[in-house]
C-alpha cells in the first residue's frame, strides 16, 4: 500500500502568542465572567439599587460579549434573556415576553419583504435597469451605483443591498480589466457602492434594524416613538448632506481615471435584456411593496408598523408568489433572538435605575446641557459603530441615553435619532458593516483606501448631524435644548 | 532536477520577479513552476459577517462567497497564463498550480513534489503589526523547506 506524504508544519510563531492565539474565546469567556463578577460583588455604589447592580452586571458582560463578539451576537441576547431572570433583576414571564416587542416583529416583517424582492429577482432588475439606463459615462455609471444603492437601501436592509449589488460591481469592473488595487475608478466603484448602502441605511426604519431597535427600547422605557415618517423627516437632509459629501470625497481621492466604460455597458445591458419581461411574482411583489410603504407612511400610527409588514408578508403567502423554503433560505432567524434580547436588557437597565446611575456616572458628568450631551452621544455611537455591530451600539447606548434624558430633562425621544443614526454610519474600516467587508473583500481596496476618506465623510458626518440636531429638528418638534 | 518555484500573492502581478524567475529556470535548463496559493478565509469572514451582523439568510452569504472566490480565481488563473505564455516564449517549460490552503503547507508540499531546488518568494507588503502577529510564509518557508529559498519583495 503506497504511504500517504504527510506534511508537517511547525508554527514557529512565540509559544506565548499560540496559546494567546488558541486559547482566545476562553479567556474572552473568563474576562466577561470576571467583570461580571466584578460588578456584581462591588460595593453599592451611591444611588443604584441591588437590582440595579445585578442589572448592570448582566449589561456589562453582554456589551463585552458583543464588543469581543465572544459569541455569535443572537447568543449573547439568549445570555441575557437566561440571566435577567436568574439574578432576579425580572421575572421570566416578562423577559420572554419582550420578544413579543413590536419592533422585532416589525424587523422580521421587513426582512421577509426584502427577501421576497430579492429572491424574485425584481431588485436586480430595478439595478439593471437603472445602471443600463443612466450609467453611460464613467462618472455617470459612478454617480448612478452610488444613488442606486443609496436607494434601494431606503427600502429594504443595507447589508442585502450590498450583497445583491456587489456581483454587479464585480462584474463592470472585469468587463472594464481594471486593475486590483491599482485602478482608481475600482477603487471608487466598491467604495460607492459601501458608501451608498451605509448612507441610504440611515434614511427610513427599513435600511437597518439599529433605528426599529432604538424605537423598541426606547418605547418600552417611555411608552413614545416615532411614525415612519416622522423617522424619515429627521433623518432624509442628513443622508441628502452626506450623498453629496461622500460622492465628492470619493472623486477627490480616487479621480476617474478611464475615458468609457462601453464594455460595462455593453454587459449591463446583455444582462438586462436577458431577465426577459417582468414576471407574475415582480408584478406582485413590486405593487405589494409600494402599498406597503404607503400604508406605513399613511397608516403607520394608526395600525402600527409590525401589524403593516406582517400583512404584506401574509398578502404575499396568500398569492403564492413566495414559499416558506424561499423565505427561511433568505432571513436568519437569529434577528428574532439579537434583538428580542437587546430590548429586555433595555428594559431590565431602565427600569432597575441602572441605566440612570450609569447615565450620571458617564456622560452626566462631562456634559453641562443638553446639546453637550447629543455632541457627545452621537460621537461616541459614531466611533462604537466603526469597531462593532450596529445594532450592539444601539443595545449600548440607547439605555444610557434614555438615563441621560432624564437627567437633563430633555424628552428621551431625542435619544433615539441621536444613538441610531451615528450609529448606521461606518465608513472607514472593513469591519464597521458588512458593506464594508463585502467591498474590501472585492480585493480591490486596500485599508488604507478606506481609513482615510472613511475618516473625513465620518468627521462631516458628525458635523452635519449634529447641525441638523440643533437647527433642523425643533422645525419638527424635536428639541435638544 | 533542481526545479526553480515562484510563489506569488494572490492579485499581484510582480513583473520583475517573474521574469527573474524565468530568467533562472532558462540559465539552468530545467522547469519552472508558478504557484499561486488562494486564501478563501477571506471570503468566509464576509459570508460569517452577513450571516452574524447582518442577519442575512445563508442564501445571500453563499451567494457573496461565491462570487468573492470566483474572482479571485478567475483573476489568478488569467496571470498563470500570462506566465506560462511568457515562459514557452523563452524556451522555458512550465507548470502553472492553482491551489487553496495555507501559503506555507502548500508551499513545502510543492517543493516535495516537484523537486524544487530553489524557490523564489513575492513577499506582500504587510504593516510590523501584521508581521509580528502572523509570521508570514515567507518567515516560515526558509525554515521548513527543503531547497533554497529567495525572497523578493512585493514592486
Amino acid at each position: 500500500m503506497p504511504k500517504r506524504e504527510v506534511v508537517v508544519v511547525v508554527d514557529t510563531r512565540p509559544l506565548w502568542l499560540i496559546l494567546l492565539s488558541r486559547g482566545r474565546g476562553t479567556l474572552l469567556v473568563a474576562v466577561g465572567g470576571l467583570l461580571y463578577w466584578l460588578t456584581v460583588s462591588l460595593p453599592l455604589p451611591q444611588g443604584l439599587t441591588p437590582q440595579g447592580q445585578k442589572a448592570l452586571a448582566v449589561f456589562v458582560l453582554c456589551i463585552f460579549f458583543w464588543v469581543f463578539s465572544v459569541l455569535p451576537l443572537m447568543i449573547t441576547s439568549l445570555l441575557a434573556i437566561i440571566l435577567l431572570p436568574l439574578t432576579g433583576v425580572m421575572q421570566s414571564s416578562q423577559a420572554y415576553a419582550l420578544f413579543g416587542n413590536e419592533a422585532v416583529f416589525f424587523i422580521l416583517g421587513a426582512f421577509i419583504l426584502a427577501a421576497c424582492l430579492m429572491k424574485s429577482g425584481l431588485s436586480t432588475r430595478i439595478a439593471l435597469s437603472l445602471l443600463h439606463r443612466f450609467g453611460r459615462t464613467p462618472r455617470r455609471l459612478l454617480l448612478t451605483i452610488y444613488l442606486l444603492n443609496a436607494v434601494m437601501a431606503f427600502f429594504m436592509s443595507e447589508h442585502a443591498v450590498a450583497a445583491m449589488n456587489f456581483p454587479i460591481v464585480v462584474e463592470i469592473v472585469a468587463v472594464l480589466a481594471l486593475q486590483r488595487r491599482r485602478s482608481n475608478y475600482a477603487r471608487a466603484l466598491f467604495l460607492a457602492m459601501a458608501w451608498g448602502t451605509s448612507i441610504g441605511g440611515i434614511a427610513t426604519l427599513l435600511g437597518g434594524a439599529r433605528a426599529p431597535l432604538a424605537l423598541g427600547i426606547l418605547r418600552e422605557a417611555t411608552g413614545t416613538s416615532y411614525t415612519f415618517l416622522e423617522w424619515t423627516l429627521l433623518a432624509l437632509p442628513l443622508v441628502l448632506i452626506l450623498l453629496v459629501t461622500g460622492y465628492q470625497i470619493i472623486l477627490w481621492f480616487f479621480p476617474i481615471e478611464i475615458e468609457t466604460v462601453r464594455a460595462a455597458d455593453t454587459a449591463l445591458s446583455e444582462r438586462w435584456l436577458k431577465l426577459g419581461r417582468l414576471s407574475y411574482e415582480e408584478w406582485v411583489i413590486g405593487l405589494v411593496m409600494c402599498a406597503t410603504l404607503v400604508a406605513w407612511l399613511l397608516g403607520g400610527e394608526e395600525f402600527g408598523l409590525a401589524n403593516i409588514a406582517l400583512a404584506a408578508v401574509v398578502i404575499l403567502f396568500v398569492l403564492r408568489v413566495v414559499s416558506w423554503r424561499d423565505v427561511e433560505r433568505y432571513v436568519n432567524w437569529g434577528v428574532l433572538l439579537m434583538y428580542g434580547g437587546a430590548i429586555a436588557l433595555g428594559a431590565a437597565m431602565n427600569k432597575s435605575g441602572a441605566a440612570e446611575w450609569l447615565s450620571h456616572a458617564t456622560i452626566s458628568n462631562w456634559a453641562s446641557n443638553g446639546v453637550e450631551v447629543v455632541l457627545m452621544t452621537s460621537l461616541v455611537s459614531l466611533l462604537l459603530t466603526e469597531a462593532m455591530s450596529h445594532s450592539a451600539v444601539v443595545a449600548l447606548l440607547m439605555p444610557v441615553a434614555i438615563g441621560v434624558a432624564h437627567e437633563f430633562g430633555l424628552d428621551p425621544r431625542v435619544m433615539a435619532p441621536v444613538v441610531a443614526l451615528p450609529a448606521g454610519l461606518a465608513f472607514t474600516l472593513p469591519i464597521g458593516t458588512p458593506a464594508n467587508a463585502i467591498a474590501y473583500s472585492s480585493g480591490y481596496l486596500r485599508i488604507r483606501d478606506l481609513l482615510l476618506p472613511g475618516a473625513l465623510l465620518e468627521l462631516c458626518a458628525w458635523l452635519a448631524f449634529n447641525a441638523m440636531a440643533i437647527w433642523y429638528w425643533p422645525l419638527l418638534g424635536v428639541h435638544i435644548r | 532536477m533542481q526545479n526553480v518555484l515562484i510563489v506569488i500573492p494572490p492579485g499581484k502581478e510582480p513583473e520583475q520577479a517573474i521574469q527573474a524567475a524565468i530568467d533562472l529556470a532558462q540559465h539552468r535548463g530545467v522547469r519552472l513552476v508558478a504557484l499561486i496559493v488562494l486564501d478563501l478565509r477571506l471570503a468566509t469572514r464576509v459570508a460569517n459577517r452577513l450571516t452574524e451582523v447582518g442577519f442575512m439568510g445563508e442564501e445571500i452569504g453563499d451567494h457573496v462567497t461565491e462570487v468573492i472566490e470566483q474572482e479571485y480565481r478567475s483573476d489568478s488563473e488569467a496571470l498563470l497564463q500570462r506566465i506560462s505564455e511568457r515562459a514557452k516564449r523563452e524556451g522555458v517549460s512550465v507548470t502553472v498550480l492553482l491551489e487553496e490552503g495555507d501559503r506555507g503547507e502548500v508551499c513545502t508540499r510543492i517543493i516535495r513534489a516537484h523537486e524544487i531546488g530553489t524557490a523564489l518568494l513575492v513577499t506582500e507588503k504587510h504593516s510590523w503589526l501584521t508581521r509580528f502577529l502572523s509570521r508570514s510564509a515567507a518567515v516560515r518557508l526558509p525554515a521548513l523547506a527543503e531547497c533554497e529559498v529567495r525572497l523578493m519583495e512585493e514592486e
